[in-house]
């Protein structure tokens, strides 16, 4: 029995040592990848910008420079202007974060946002004649498109944008957690992937907020809220009001909204609509 | 035999030798440390250049354009673009390794005004632009002269060291200079003789392409590039075949005042001449031309070689119609110059249509607008209408797939381009 722990110890000892020489190993070598360069460049004053206002207070990094692998390698694209980097970006930071932070305090943004913003010069191009404006991935990356046309002059198309970051939030959203499989039920029917061939008008009285939100449930959802928050409660009625035969869809739509955003995330919708529509008159 | 067998193992033996000799020329440093070497060798170069760089651009769609470009060791790059030479910008770039040394230009500049797919900001195709880049790979460079490929849409783009501000101005000035020497030649046809052989000349300034065509039974045997200018020579992308000779660019190039151009390819000496007609037409053109129904796009009117001296171009601008639509048999014995946008048409000349099968000629009379349109763009339309009604009607030029040229058969002087949808 001795001999055996002697035995033991032995090989204990053994793989001691085996363990420490390799331990010594790992000391002398010398494996760090070389830089093939191109990812590091001078800062200038938008790269100090977007770390002192998005990446140190929200943890929020902004993709503005050209890199083809964030994007669909089989469209026509072109990378922003630097001069529009900073508005477009102080908007976003106006008409989006601050009336959740006001509502919800400084960490619901760094917790729940997303991490990462792409931007993107023009419009993606889709081959059944429709554009991307937005595109939100996996609860982490938002990628902002037609970058290069923000004007504060002009008001629709500002609108616009907005509308396309609350409406690409809105996916982070329901990518985080998920809301109630009721919603699908309202209008089940109407659901369609040509979508494009109608109107915003038309789609009203089929219970549908926008001619998009025809293309998926999800889609639906985030234009709702988009759409609530874009316009304003007044505005929202308004529309709602004139939808007809569609009314009482959308009115449903509306409830599982306020419903989600209550229960899952505890936002008063209509604080949130009216926080939105200070800061966009302020813009 | 025995020596034989020495002898041949002992060349076998000395060429094996040799072989390894070979070996020992293999660089001891890794394919990563080679690449950074070259990264850095490659920036060096951009930067290492006070007056900039002299760039001459030849997008996938066929368009030529000059710019300068002045690189920082800070990655910021200065342009200049020749639509306007008093403009330049100002913004990044960066040396990356995408499976090669590229280039990128990685926030918008003058030169993105070109690859952006919205054809409002520099025409072209919808979701496509002009068809050109701004990211390149390299593929041949030294201290003076860089070539480089665009990754997306294999654009070309050719750097040459300015030496002084007034080179780097003179990428701009030279241009001009050349093209209008040329440009006293006026019509669409040109001839010239090679060895006794005619040639048919396609010297397009607004296009800035150049080739020669020869028949052979009726067979065109043709030979063309886009060209750039530098200094006083005509440069090829791709260099003109003539017999066995391949040759990379036209030098002086002079206008003589009796009417000829004078230039030199390569050893040949060339008189180039004007020309109101085809060395040979194809009458058959017009058959597979017209189509009832059929849709293509057409271009703005070139007179004397100046592209769009109507300014059409305005009408895009002032309308958002932004595509110029050739309706054949839109109507019953018409055809209609249609201006629309996203393919949604709003407005249109009809111009009444008469084809000759037997001369290969057709010919137009105006017949009046449908629609409504401001008044200032709608004149600018209604000139261009009656380019058509020449009075002895329009050459068919077969180009290539869909791609027509039409020209006035009474002076050759102004001709417009027909292209696919």
């Amino acid at each position: 029995m001795k001999k055996i722990i002697f035995k033991y110890t032995f090989i204990v000892f053994g793989v001691i040592l085996f363990a420490m020489t390799s331990c010594e190993k790992k000391e002398v070598l010398d494996a760090s990848a070389l830089n093939l360069g191109g990812d590091n460049w001078e800062k200038s004053n938008v790269d100090i910008w977007i770390y002192d206002s998005l990446t140190k207070p929200y943890n929020i990094e902004v993709k503005y420079k050209w890199d083809r692998s964030e994007l669909n390698m089989n469209k026509t694209l072109v990378p922003p202007r630097e001069s529009i980097v900073i508005p477009v970006m102080t908007a976003m930071k106006q008409v989006w974060i601050k009336p959740y932070e006001f509502l919800k305090g400084p960490n619901f943004i760094k917790e729940i946002g997303q991490k990462q913003f792409i931007l993107v010069g023009s419009v993606e191009y889709n081959s059944n004649g429709t554009i991307v404006l937005g595109q939100a991935d996996g609860g982490r990356k938002i990628t902002l498109f037609e970058i290069n046309n923000f004007d504060l002059t002009n008001r629709q198309l500002i609108k616009r944008m907005l509308k396309t970051m609350h409406h690409e939030f809105a996916h982070i959203l329901h990518q985080k957690k998920m809301f109630t499989t009721l919603y699908a039920q309202v209008t089940p029917g109407g659901y369609d992937p040509t979508w494009f061939n109608f109107r915003d008008a038309e789609v009203l009285r089929l219970g549908f907020i926008s001619a998009y939100s025809r293309n998926s449930v999800e889609d639906d959802f985030v234009e709702m809220i988009a759409i609530m928050l874009t316009e304003g409660k007044a505005a929202f009625d308004a529309l709602v009001n004139s939808a007809g035969a569609g009314a009482p869809a959308l009115r449903q739509k509306e409830l599982y909204v306020r419903q989600y955003m209550l229960e899952t995330w505890d936002i008063d919708m209509t604080a949130l609509q009216n926080q939105t529509q200070d800061e966009i008159n302020a813009l | 035999m025995r020596r034989i067998r020495i002898l041949i193992i002992a060349i076998v033996s000395l060429q094996l030798f040799y072989g390894c000799n070979k070996f020992q020329d293999f660089p001891d440093t890794s394919v990563d440390e080679r690449i950074n070497e070259r990264m850095e060798l490659y920036a060096e170069y951009l930067t290492d250049a006070p007056f900039g760089w002299k760039a001459y651009l030849l997008t996938k769609s066929g368009l030529q354009k000059n710019f300068t470009f002045r690189f920082n060791n800070v990655n910021r790059v200065f342009t200049i673009l020749e639509d306007d030479v008093t403009e330049m910008d100002e913004s990044s770039y960066r040396l990356k390794y995408l499976q090669r040394p590229t280039l990128i230009f990685d926030t918008y500049s003058l030169l993105h005004l070109l690859a952006d797919p919205d054809d409002g900001v520099y025409g072209g195709v919808v979701a496509e632009g002009m068809r050109s880049d701004f990211e390149f790979h390299f593929l041949e460079a030294t201290a003076d002269r860089i070539e480089l490929k665009g990754i997306y849409n294999e654009s070309k783009l050719i750097l040459i060291k300015a030496t002084s501000v007034l080179d780097a101005s003179n990428t701009f000035n030279d241009t001009d200079a050349l093209l209008s020497e040329v440009s006293n030649l006026r019509t669409y046809f040109k001839r010239t003789l090679i060895d006794g052989v005619e040639y048919e000349v396609d010297l397009n300034t607004a296009d800035r392409r150049f080739g020669l065509v020869r028949y052979e039974g009726g067979i065109a045997v043709r030979s063309s590039s886009s060209f750039y200018i530098v200094g006083d020579e005509i440069n090829f992308y791709e260099p003109i075949v003539l017999g066995l000779d391949t040759i990379h660019k036209l030098t002086d190039v002079v206008f003589d005042p009796t009417g000829f151009l004078s230039a030199k390819l390569g050893s040949v000496n060339l008189r180039i001449t004007e020309a109101i007609e085809p060395l040979f037409y194809d009458v058959t053109v017009i058959s597979r031309f017209w189509a009832s129904d059929r849709q293509l796009f057409f271009s703005s009117w070139t007179r004397d070689g100046v592209k769009d001296y109507l300014n059409e171009s305005s009408v895009a601008t002032l309308t958002g119609f932004n595509q110029q639509i050739f309706w054949m048999g839109f109507n019953t014995g018409y055809d209609l110059l249609g201006y629309a946008q996203s393919f949604s048409l709003a407005y249109g000349v009809a111009i009444g249509y008469n084809l000759d099968f037997t001369t290969g000629i057709i010919k137009y009379s105006y017949l009046g607008f449908l629609g409504s349109m401001a008044a200032g763009p709608r004149a600018i339309t209604l000139q261009a209408a009656q380019n058509f009604t020449d009075p002895n009607g329009l050459y068919i030029i077969e180009k290539g797939a869909s791609v027509y040229d039409l020209v006035t058969v009474t002076d050759a002087r102004k001709w417009i381009s027909i292209t696919p949808i």
